[in-house]
Parts: structure tokens; C-alpha cells; sequence
């Protein structure tokens, strides 16, 4: 059976500028998907990778367009900065502690009558500069997690409607895994993607063929699920927290590779409140720091992995040869 | 044909496990991963310890560390028996390989004597070999020396017999046996034996087959007058023909004082009689001895004999030499 061989990239906001470095070096040592999967930041990670091929290229563009992204300072706020913080923890903590958040910013007022926190044309213009749709779907193949969001008519996304996501996601509403080639039209291509990065009160949720669709992180932040139900048989999954809590073992018939930050990778250790301000951080030297880790990660990982991998071929090789071998010396008839 | 150690690799290649990547990924990044975990758990501070509790995230790190860890200790497990398999069969290799080397190293060993006996047959061989070709060597001159000596006694016995020669004077018929000997046998041997020691034989023929000559002295100018007047007239032309050596460089003659004497003599008689001088052996001889060098007015027929046989011989020979 050929390997099929697929890239996995987490969500986690301005953090995603670490996939960027990543994959850098995995473009450097001429690693290859055949399919990609990403949730939220990671979802827009891979478009950029999957359309703008060769993988190499696409991996220098994607570097490049980070670069621009801490220049050009396009994600600007609505609202004040606490709203920011409060729709990040809402979303972070999804799906274990978002009730108790949400109980406690609705009580202290933070949350009413809010659509979204965020403008969301700076980013859906960059998006149409960064991705052509022709090219993407023309690309590796690209599936994103969004999580699909209670369609009631009439009534407007707030925070209740947030909460009763929430429940969902611990009753065990699944993500849903859409495959980005298959929109049936360049609209509908952005919407996905942008649906998979929709967080929740800060981005608006998309709507795709009648479905109302949210951040996929909100219940399937890593999903190499998508993956592994295409026939994936290898995985590199590039994750954006410290301490991540995913279990690889959940998926027997793949061979996966995590890389994930050795350094401290959210600007202050304060739970919820780290992750928000990292989260939002676009700043030029952030993303640059960012991205030098995910290089150097990226290596630190990949490397012992390939050696051993070689070192193990080397020795079967070895080996096989010492049998024929053997076996040869052992048939040949006396020379006396 | 299967042997014991070709029948036990067989049985080891059926037992080697195979690991796969997967669990040796699983080995190494589960290591990575766990050190991210540890370490996230290390450096957690108060509170975030206090919300991974509640939470029940530091659990679920706790679980996936063991898991990482018991699917790491599996994978090694598995690659120690794939690298013991492995050391196994290196063993077995170790061991065929090393009677295989143990019977070349025999073979080797016995081709090694085999190779020295038969040197030793071989220098056994080589000097029989030399014994046998210097022998033949030897049979081949002895051969060679006797067809020499038949071939001489044959020229020898047809002029003894008078079928060869008559009509010329003594001295004359002895310079041309002579030459006949030293051009179609004697020549040739001395050249390819560099033997001398048929000159005498040849010498003790000629002085039994010239019974008519008085053993006692004479002059040689008497001798090689009377060569010119006992040769029968229409021979004495043919004689001052074949026997004239004015044409012959002074190098050469320098070596044959007697046949520049009887050649000279026969020359001058033969000239018309106001040329000739009134005595032709003595003008020859004295000749001789003022352009050539020694040369005794005495001799008798061995000396003579002597004298015809080594000038013959050494112009001859040294005449071949010389192309």
C-alpha cells in the first residue's frame, strides 16, 4: 500500500506564525503532503500551502505572508480590549471550562448583544490576496474542522447562543470535516475557510449550504480525524500549545509525528489570559519569534525521528544482505 | 545440498521480527511528547495548576505521559527483539562464515604443500632436464664431429683414390683437399663447436696419403717451384686461377704467408717468359718475407701440411665471421 502522507495544523490565532517557521524546514527536507488538514489559523495555513504549489514555494510564501501579516497590523478590534479577552477565553476554554466563563463574563456584563468583536473584512480581503480559489482547488487536497452552530431563525449568535454551543461540544457534538475543494463556488471556498476561523463572538459564523458554522476548534482543534477517514497512512501534526492535551493513540493506523513548542509559547503562564493575548498578538516581532521556533522545533523533532528511521533501514538492509550473503557462502560447494 | 548451518539460517529467518516505523516513531516523538508534557507540568504555576485541576487537563497529561510511555517501552520492547534477531543471525552468519573460511584456509593450505611438492618434482625435473639436453648436446657434437670426420676421410679418399685433383702437383692437390675440407666440412664445425682438435686427424690423413713425399727437409722454394712445373699444363692455368691471391686484401694475406707464396709462384711462372722472373718460387718467397713477415726456407710435408690446413682454416673462418 503507498503511503499516503498527511500535514495536520492546529488552530491558535497569531500563534500560527510557528506552523510557518514548521513547516519551513519540513519544506527543507523535501517533505511533501498528499492531503492537509488544519482547524482555524491552521485551516488558512494550509490553503495558503495548498495552493500555491510546489510545497517548497508554497512554504517560502507562507513565511513571507506572515511576515507581511506583523507589518500591515490588519487585525484590528471593534471593541475594547477586554471584549477581546473575553471572547478568547470563551473560545479557549471551550469545552470544559467555557460554562463557568461564560456564566461569569455574562454576569460581570461584558457580553450583550455582541455579533462580533473583530471587523472581519481586513482578514477576508488578505485571505483573497493570500489564496487564489482557482489554485487551491487545483492544490493538495484541504479539509478544515468548523463546528456547526444552532441555526435558529431570527435569533442573532450571542452569548447564550454561545453557551448552548458549549453544552453541545461536551455532549459530544462532533466537528464537522469540510472538504475545501468540493465548494461549489468561490464564495462558498472563502466561507469555509473562514468559517473554520470564526471564533465565537469575535469573527462572524459562516453560513454553508443552510448550515451555521463556527471556529472548528471548538471541538476538534487537531483534526487529523478528517485525515485518517481519507486512508491517511502518516501524519505530521504541528501543534500551537504548550502541554497540549492530544492523544495520538486514538489513531492506531497512523503513523504521527507531533511537533510541538518546547518553549513557553503564550506571552504569560496565567491560564485563559496567556493564551488570549498570544492569541491576538500580530505584532512584527512576535511572529517573527514565532516562526524561528517553529524551525527550530520543527528540527529538534524531525531529526533524531529520520535518524533513527535510517539508521533502522540501514540495519534491515544490512541485515537482508548478511543473509543473502550467508546463504550464498553457505550453499557454495567446498573450493577443496 | 543443505547443511546444518544452512538449515539453521533458514530457521532464524523465519523468526525475525519486524518493527515497523510506526512503533519507532512512536518511540522517539512519545518521547518528545512526554518531555512537553513534563515539562508543561513542571513549570505550571499556581493557578494553572489550580485550573488544570479543576479541569481535569493535568489528569488527561498524566494519562497520555503513562500511554506515550507504555507505547514507547512496547516499541523498544519489539526493537530489542528485532536487534537480538538480529544479533542472532549475525551470529549464525559469524559462524558459517568462519567454516567457510576454516575450509578455504585448508584448501589453501593443502594447495600451498601440493604447490611446494610439486616445485620440488619441478627443480627434479628441471635438472634431469638439463642433464638430459647437456647430453644430448654432447651426442649432438659427437654426431656432428663424426659426420665431419666421414665427410673428411670421404674428400680425403677420393683424392688418395685419384678421383679428385690429378694432374696437379703435390702441394697444389694439398691446398685444394685442403680447401675442400675446410669449405664443406671443417668450416662449419669449428664455427659451431669452436673445436680444433680435428686439424691433427686431418693433418696424420694427408701425410699417410702422401706416401710420395720424403719425410726428411726440403726446400720450399724447390717445393713451390716444382708446383708450377709438375701440374700438367692445361691444369696450370685452373691452378693460378684458384689458387691467386692478389686480389685479396692485405688484411687477409697477412694471415697466409705459405698460400701467398704457392699463389704468388704460380702467378709468376705463368707469366710469358720476358716477364717471368728466373725464378719465381724464390721472387715469391722473398716477397713474402719482405711484405708479410716470417716464413722459413726449410719445411717438409707436415709442416707444410700444417701451415696450408691453419691458414686455410682461419681465412675461412674468419671471412664468415666477418658477414
Amino acid at each position: 500500500m503507498n503511503p499516503k502522507i498527511g500535514l495536520v495544523l492546529a488552530g491558535g490565532g497569531a500563534k500560527g506564525a510557528y506552523q510557518a517557521g514548521a513547516i519551513k524546514y519540513l519544506a527543507e527536507i523535501d517533505f511533501v503532503p498528499h492531503i492537509i488538514a488544519g482547524s482555524s489559523i491552521g485551516a488558512l495555513n494550509g490553503a495558503v500551502l495548498a495552493a500555491n504549489l510546489p510545497f517548497r514555494q508554497a512554504a517560502d510564501r507562507l513565511d513571507l505572508l506572515w511576515t507581511d501579516l506583523g507589518a500591515a497590523n490588519i487585525i484590528q478590534p471593534d471593541r475594547g480590549e477586554i471584549a477581546q479577552l473575553a471572547s478568547y477565553i470563551i473560545q479557549t476554554s471551550l469545552p470544559t471550562f467555557g460554562a463557568w466563563a461564560t456564566k461569569l463574563l455574562e454576569s460581570i456584563g461584558i457580553f450583550s448583544n455582541t455579533k462580533s468583536v473583530f471587523d472581519p473584512e481586513p482578514i477576508e480581503t488578505f485571505l483573497r490576496r493570500a489564496v487564489d480559489a482557482q489554485q487551491l482547488r487545483d492544490g493538495i487536497e484541504l479539509w478544515v474542522a468548523v463546528f456547526p452552530s444552532l441555526n435558529i431563525p431570527r435569533f442573532r449568535y450571542d452569548p447564550a447562543m454561545l453557551v448552548i454551543d458549549m453544552i453541545r461540544a461536551k455532549m459530544g457534538q462532533d466537528a464537522h470535516w469540510l472538504h475545501v475543494q468540493n465548494a461549489n463556488s468561490d464564495r462558498q471556498l472563502y466561507d469555509i475557510l473562514l468559517a473554520s476561523a470564526a471564533i465565537p463572538l469575535a469573527f462572524p459564523q459562516r453560513e454553508i449550504n443552510g448550515n451555521i458554522y463556527v471556529d472548528g476548534g471548538f471541538a476538534d482543534n487537531v483534526p487529523l480525524g478528517a485525515l485518517a477517514a481519507q486512508g491517511c497512512t502518516h501524519a505530521i501534526v504541528i501543534h500551537l500549545e504548550n502541554g497540549a492535551v492530544w492523544n495520538r493513540h486514538k489513531f492506531p493506523n497512523q503513523t504521527v509525528i507531533e511537533i510541538r513548542p518546547q518553549d513557553p509559547i503564550n506571552k504569560s503562564e496565567l491560564p485563559l489570559y496567556g493564551d488570549a493575548i498570544t492569541f491576538l498578538d500580530f505584532s512584527r516581532d512576535r511572529i517573527e519569534l514565532l516562526k524561528q521556533r517553529g524551525y527550530a522545533d520543527a528540527k529538534a523533532c524531525l531529526e533524531p525521528i529520520l535518524k533513527t528511521l535510517t539508521i533502522e533501514r540501514d540495519r534491515k538492509t544490512s541485515l537482508n544482505l548478511l543473509q543473502v550473503r550467508t546463504q550464498q557462502i553457505a550453499d557454495d560447494s567446498p573450493v577443496y | 545440498m543443505q547443511n546444518f548451518a544452512t538449515q539453521s539460517l533458514q530457521d532464524l529467518q523465519q523468526q525475525v521480527p519486524i518493527i515497523s516505523d510506526k512503533a519507532l516513531v512512536d518511540l522517539v516523538n512519545g518521547i518528545q511528547v512526554n518531555q512537553d508534557l513534563i515539562r508543561f507540568r513542571q513549570n505550571r504555576g499556581f493557578i494553572g495548576r489550580l485550573f488544570d485541576g479543576i479541569t481535569g487537563s493535568d489528569r488527561d497529561r498524566q494519562i497520555l505521559t503513562d500511554s506515550n510511555f507504555n507505547v514507547g517501552m512496547q516499541a523498544l520492547h519489539q526493537w530489542v527483539l528485532a536487534l537480538s534477531d538480529n544479533l542472532r543471525i549475525s551470529n549464525v552468519a559469524l559462524e558459517i562464515t568462519q567454516t567457510k573460511l576454516l575450509e578455504a584456509r585448508n584448501a589453501i593450505r593443502n594447495h600451498r604443500q601440493e604447490l611446494d611438492l610439486l616445485n620440488q618434482i619441478t627443480d627434479r625435473l628441471q635438472i634431469q632436464l638439463n642433464n638430459h639436453e647437456h647430453r644430448i648436446h654432447n651426442l649432438e657434437q659427437r654426431v656432428y664431429r663424426i659426420e665431419t670426420i666421414q665427410q673428411i676421410g670421404e674428400i680425403i679418399a677420393a683424392w688418395q683414390s685419384g678421383r679428385t685433383y690429378q694432374g696437379f702437383h703435390w702441394s697444389v692437390q694439398i691446398a685444394f683437399v685442403i680447401r675442400e675440407i675446410v669449405d664443406f666440412a671443417l668450416a662449419d664445425y669449428e664455427r659451431t663447436t669452436n673445436d680444433r682438435q680435428l686439424r691433427p686427424k686431418i693433418i696424420d690423413q694427408l701425410i699417410s696419403a702422401s706416401r710420395q713425399i720424403p719425410d726428411h727437409a726440403f726446400s720450399l722454394v724447390t717445393l713451390l717451384n716444382l708446383a708450377h712445373q709438375d701440374t700438367i699444363e692445361e691444369n696450370r692455368e685452373l691452378a693460378q686461377a684458384l689458387l691467386e691471391v692478389r686480389s685479396l686484401p692485405p688484411s687477409r694475406l697477412l694471415e697466409m704467408p705459405y698460400l701467398f707464396t704457392l699463389g704468388t709462384t704460380l702467378e709468376f711462372a705463368g707469366l710469358p717468359e720476358e716477364a717471368r722472373p728466373q725464378d719465381p718460387a724464390k721472387t715469391a718467397f722473398e716477397l713474402c718475407r719482405r711484405d708479410l713477415g716470417v716464413i722459413y726456407p726449410a719445411t717438409d710435408k707436415k709442416e707444410f701440411i700444417e701451415h696450408i690446413i691453419k691458414e686455410t682454416a682461419s681465412d675461412r673462418l674468419s671471412f664468415r665471421n666477418s658477414f
